[in-house]
């Protein structure tokens, strides 16, 4: 009883990791890097939509077929290239995965945080005299 | 000097009313306290009505205390958002009716300011010899409302110690966001008795020079009209700025310390919030 109980744990946590250690597999072996810039976006005031104008830049040692998603949005494909980089608009509430995709599995990832100058109010906040 | 002491002095009555609150109600000192303090690094320039008011703002560098704290119903805040006044000034208040967008408000406020109290009169020599004009606190009633992106005000009161005259003040603002930018375009009318103007605008017996007549003036009505931007810098941090201008009724531009036509006002600052 107690092996079968660890072989369902070891089940469960492959099932929950299987898909990261894939991309981080998969783009090991295709030696794939993406970066992103600015990586901060920061909006006045939490919980309100930050907007920014990224640019994602990736490489590989080999040409490859392509695709940069935010999300689940497909932003861009290529085919054949080694090296790109595409501009997009980043409007978001919170943080966001760019996401760079070959035969449809996660290569090379990146986050673009969204911070804050302003906290949300605990109360409910009211605006100042002009 | 005096502003920053009086706004400390007011901050730290306000905490010290919170934490005897509290102890009433058995909590600890801060709960229900919620709100923000900025401390900002800025560059201001003014032209005031009469000349020589405004080397106060316009020399080196600003470091200024700001803020907007509640309490309960208690609250202090100053202008963040505000052009065409002076960035001292501060509003302590009690908040005694709040329903959905509207609200009343009974508020301690200063509306105008001469010379700082331990400055001679002698900044500009249109000011030479003149009394020692001080700054106003005008307890007053203020309703609020709010309308999605619209804000209207209305406060009214009066001062009980320099000017003992009544201020009433009409004020609309629209917040335009536009990215990750706010844009406040922003009006006020205020009326002034004729108590107020003429304290401040005034020319009295013993003042009188050569080339400065006595003066009485009337009550007087002063439009503001100004915009304000702010944008988000890193966190914690950020940069506005507000530029406006203020009109005058004749009451005020008919005495004799005045030889401008209307006033100018602009602040750009970087705060870090806390």
């Amino acid at each position: 009883m107690y092996f079968k109980s660890q072989w369902l744990l070891c089940l469960l946590l492959l099932a929950v990791f299987a898909p990261s250690l894939e991309a981080d597999e998969a783009a090991a072996a295709l030696h794939v890097e993406l970066n992103v810039t600015p990586e901060t976006c920061i909006s006045l005031q939490q919980g309100r939509t930050c907007y920014s104008k990224i640019t994602a830049r990736w490489q590989s040692g080999q040409p490859l077929d392509l695709c940069l998603a935010l999300g689940a949005q497909i932003l861009r494909c290529w085919t054949q290239q080694q090296q790109a980089e595409h501009q997009f608009e980043f409007a978001a509430a919170s943080s966001g995965k760019v996401i760079l995709l070959h035969q449809e599995q996660p290569v090379a990832q990146a986050t673009i945080a969204v911070n804050w100058v302003h906290k949300a109010s605990k109360t409910k906040r009211h605006w100042r005299l002009f | 000097m005096q502003r920053v002491t009086a706004w400390l002095a007011g901050l730290c009555l306000f905490l010290c009313f919170a934490a005897a609150a509290a102890e009433e109600h058995n909590g600890h000192w801060s709960d229900g306290l919620d709100g923000t303090i900025y401390l900002g690094l800025g560059k201001g320039y003014q032209r005031t009505l009469v000349p020589g008011l405004e080397k106060e703002l316009d020399q080196g560098l600003l470091l200024v205390l700001t803020g907007d704290l509640r309490w309960g119903n208690f609250f202090i805040e100053t202008p963040i958002h505000r052009s065409g006044s002076y960035i001292y000034s501060a509003s302590i208040g009690y908040r005694f009716y709040q329903h959905q967008a509207h609200s009343w408000d009974f508020i301690a406020s200063n509306y105008n300011i001469w010379l700082p109290e331990n400055k001679p009169s002698s900044a500009s020599p249109q000011l030479d010899g003149l009394a020692t004009r001080y700054g106003d606190t005008v307890q007053s009633f203020r309703y609020q409302y709010q309308y999605r992106q619209h804000m209207f005000g209305v406060e009214a009161g009066i001062d009980l110690v320099r000017h003992r005259g009544a201020i009433a003040r009409l004020s609309y603002s629209y917040l335009l966001p536009w990215r990750n930018l706010d844009l406040y375009l922003n009006t006020a009318m205020t009326f002034e008795s004729a108590k107020v103007v003429d304290y401040y605008y005034g020319v009295r017996p013993e003042e009188v020079r050569a080339d400065r007549p006595q003066y009485s003036a009337d009550a007087g009505v002063k439009n503001h009209l100004g915009i304000t931007a702010i944008y988000p810098l890193a966190e914690n941090w950020q940069v506005d700025g507000s530029i406006g201008v203020n009109l005058f009724s004749h009451s005020y531009l008919d005495s004799p310390l005045v030889t401008r036509s209307h006033e100018q006002v602009a602040i750009v600052m970087v705060r870090y919030v806390f």
